[in-house]
């Protein structure tokens, strides 16, 4: 009677190693040369089990008497009529069979876009191209915002330390990519890296222009803080997405996960500095060289009125318990 | 023309040769006599630290009076006002024997500590009843540096001209260890507490009328605050009002920098200075114009107060081009502000306030900043920062920091000092 079922053999937690298409029982499985499945397992018997077909075609397992037994989840069974699907224990490995016409999962349509743009990415000339507006980039942002002599030297080498960088960087995710996916994809991890560096560069400029123009040196700090988070997010997505084969859906969830947790610490180490004593007022704001301020432009004695509020907050913060004095060195007066 | 008398001629020439050894012989004779004279009044003073058991700080005092009143500076015993009960005090006299002490009262704005030990003195000073005359040889005593009790020979010189808090110039070597000592007469009288030095025989003492007031003020009884610190807060806060008052009454005298007008010297009690450093290779030009009050207050070795300074820095592009310029200008608004070294102890962190303000049609970047003292509750440090907005080739910064002065008059005179800033006309 013909039946076409395929055997597969599973590690122990469930990893496929290998499908072998049966037409042909009983089919015996074992570490030994004779057998019609050969296992490496050196916990499964040379003999091990065989299945067989029954008068209504149901696949019959029977233990060969093995030294290790055979396994229906905890039970141990020497013959057992076994469903499709259903996995049997033997030595450290797993066995089940599925029919021909098992009914497998409909083909995952690949999101919109995605696919396009990692093969951009791949692209030599992406980051020869991104990574010249890079060194631009910030070279300009070097010459503008220094405001001594300075020497082509110095720039020429600030141009290499950062191609250094960026290579390092890019490098090592690539040698990641080759242990977990056999291939450097250097290229993709260089674009990426170039690519959120100037997206993020771009954008605090943009923040500080925002902190001059609305007067609002406060909010750039934060603006700069979730733009590093969605950076971030997209950067390690990225490069996961050519370190690992798991889906789409899973890697957005760890990169998100990784960069605002990054950010997060980055954000409390922030916190714990700004609460440190210091002598001098501590504050950063921004200038720039444009007369456009939409920010409301006070009367002096509307400022002034409105300072009262700060008293409390100080009063507040002197009635905070005193530390403990340490005693001071000798001195003569 | 008679020959002098042979006897006569060799009698004036003995008086000749002995004056100015007569006259020596009197000046060495005057100082051991005042030394002698004054000695037994004067006392080391140690705090010790209660924990440890050993002196943290010594200075000098005096007794002034037959049931064991003496004088001392405020800084010598500040310790045991700031941190009560960690410390103690007590007194050495010229024989070496040690007496407990209490301060009972104080004058924290003049340096002066009131202090009383449990004993008669075998000798007390009096308190001087007029100033001398400018040159006139006085004497200072103390311990310096735990050396022994000295005498130091000097010349009064005055009250130092424009000073916040009134001092007397002596021209004679204090030392460390010297603080709280008296200055006297050659009659053994008071005229001063030794207070400081500037070094190179620049040396001051507390008027002896501050003394002689807080004194009488001990003995009266009239000191009613249970805690000293209640009374240092209070001074302090009299003292401020009283010295904003005297600098800020009218619109504040201004004068020109570049295109501005900044306030100026506008009280004699300021000290101003300026430069304008032109580098060739710079491609900016700051010019730099500050005053500040000479006089501190000191409250502990780490905290001083009751000082007023500001700063203008003109800021004028060479070759730098509008955004270079703008960097620069950021970054020297971002520069520490003078003279607000303190501790956690003593202050909190500052809290700031930064908007835009347009005085008249100037365009100003204003920055307020305040701190609040922890121990003289209703005592500030403020700190107002101005920029000006909107001209390329050149900017004014401009800065203040007044301490220890009420919230108000933080707010009243960061206004005044704002409103004098302007467009030069």
């Amino acid at each position: 009677m013909e039946k076409v079922v395929v055997i597969e053999i599973l590690d122990r937690v469930g990893r496929i190693k290998e499908r072998h298409r049966i037409d042909r029982f009983p089919v015996r499985i074992g570490r030994a040369y004779d057998n019609d499945i050969i296992m490496d397992d050196r916990y499964v018997s040379p003999h091990h089990i065989q299945l067989s077909l029954n008068e209504a075609l149901d696949v019959v397992a029977t233990d060969l008497d093995s030294e290790n037994g055979t396994y229906h989840g905890s039970d141990k069974i020497h013959q057992l009529v076994l469903p499709q699907d259903r996995i049997l224990s033997i030595g450290h490995s797993m066995v089940r069979f599925r029919e021909a016409d098992y009914c497998i999962e409909p083909t995952r349509i690949e999101a919109f876009g995605t696919t396009a743009l990692l093969r951009t990415l791949e692209k030599p000339w992406l980051f020869v191209t991104t990574l010249l507006v890079l060194i631009g980039l910030e070279l300009s942002d070097k010459y503008f915002g220094s405001y001594h002599n300075v020497h082509d030297g110095e720039f020429f080498l600030f141009a290499v330390y950062m191609v250094i960088g960026v290579a390092m960087w890019a490098g090592a995710w690539a040698i990641v990519s080759r242990i977990t996916r056999h291939q450097f994809y250097m290229n993709a991890h260089l674009s990426s890296f170039i690519l959120a560096m100037i997206v993020l560069g771009l954008f605090f400029s943009a923040s500080e222009w925002y902190g001059y123009v609305f007067l609002a040196s406060n909010q750039v700090e934060w603006l700069n803080y979730c733009a590093l988070v969605v950076v971030l997010s997209a950067l390690l997505f990225s490069h996961l997405r050519y370190c690992s084969l798991a889906s789409n859906r899973r890697l957005s969830v760890i990169a998100v996960a990784l960069a605002g947790s990054l950010v997060g610490v980055g954000i409390l180490m922030q916190w714990a500095q700004n609460n440190q004593f210091s002598t001098q007022p501590q504050f950063k704001v921004y200038f720039k060289a444009s007369s456009l301020r939409l920010a409301r432009h006070l009367k002096p004695e509307e400022f002034f009125s409105s300072l009262v509020s700060m008293k409390e907050v100080v009063d507040k913060a002197a009635l905070q318990t005193l530390p403990r004095s340490d005693s001071s060195d000798a001195v003569d007066d | 023309m008679r020959i002098m008398d042979p006897a006569l001629r060799a009698l004036l020439l003995l008086i000749a040769l002995s004056l100015p050894l007569q006259l020596r012989g009197a000046d060495t004779i005057l100082t051991q006599d005042v030394f002698e004279r004054v000695k037994p009044a004067v006392v080391q003073v140690r705090i010790i630290d209660r924990q440890s058991g050993t002196k943290s700080a010594i200075g000098s005092g005096f007794f002034v009076s037959a049931d064991g009143y003496a004088v001392t500076n405020y800084h010598v015993v500040n310790e045991l006002i700031s941190q009560q009960g960690s410390y103690r005090a007590e007194i050495v006299d010229y024989r070496e024997n040690t007496t407990a002490v209490t301060v009972v009262h104080v004058d924290v704005v003049h340096d002066i500590a009131v202090i009383k030990a449990d004993k008669v003195p075998d000798h007390f000073l009096q308190f001087s009843a007029t100033d001398p005359q400018q040159g006139t040889r006085i004497f200072s005593l103390g311990n310096p540096h735990d050396l022994g009790m000295t005498i130091v020979e000097g010349t009064y010189n005055g009250h130092i001209k424009n000073s916040l808090y009134e001092k007397i110039h002596f021209s004679g070597s204090i030392n460390p260890g010297m603080s709280g000592g008296p200055g006297v007469n050659t009659l053994g009288q008071v005229i001063g507490v030794n207070v400081s030095t500037a070094g190179n025989q620049m040396s001051f003492l507390v008027p002896a009328r501050f003394a002689r007031q807080r004194l009488r003020q001990a003995t009266a009884g009239t000191v009613t605050a249970v805690d000293l610190a209640d009374v240092v807060r209070e001074q302090l806060i009299d003292n401020q009002d009283r010295y904003i008052a005297k600098f800020f009454q009218t619109t504040l005298q201004s004068t020109a920098l570049g295109a501005f007008q900044v306030p100026g010297r506008f009280s004699p009690l300021l000290k101003c200075w300026g430069n304008t450093p032109d580098h060739q290779q710079e491609l900016y030009k700051v010019s730099t114009k500050q005053c500040s009050t000479d006089d501190y207050i000191y409250l502990n070795a780490r905290h001083y107060t009751g000082h007023i300074s500001f700063i203008h820095k003109l800021i004028t592009d060479k070759s730098l081009g509008p955004t270079r310029f703008n960097s620069a200008f950021q970054d020297y608004f971002h520069r520490d502000f003078d003279g607000l070294a303190s501790t956690e102890r003593d202050v909190t962190n500052f809290q700031c306030k930064d908007r835009y303000v347009a005085n008249g049609t100037l365009p100003l970047r204003v920055m307020f900043c305040v701190r609040g003292y922890k121990k003289y509750r209703g005592l500030y440090d403020s700190a107002l920062r101005i920029a000006s907005l909107g001209a390329r080739q050149t900017g004014l910064l401009s800065s203040m920091v007044l301490t220890g002065v009420s919230f108000d008059n933080a707010v009243r005179v960061s206004r005044q000092y704002l409103e004098a800033i302007r467009w030069k006309k």
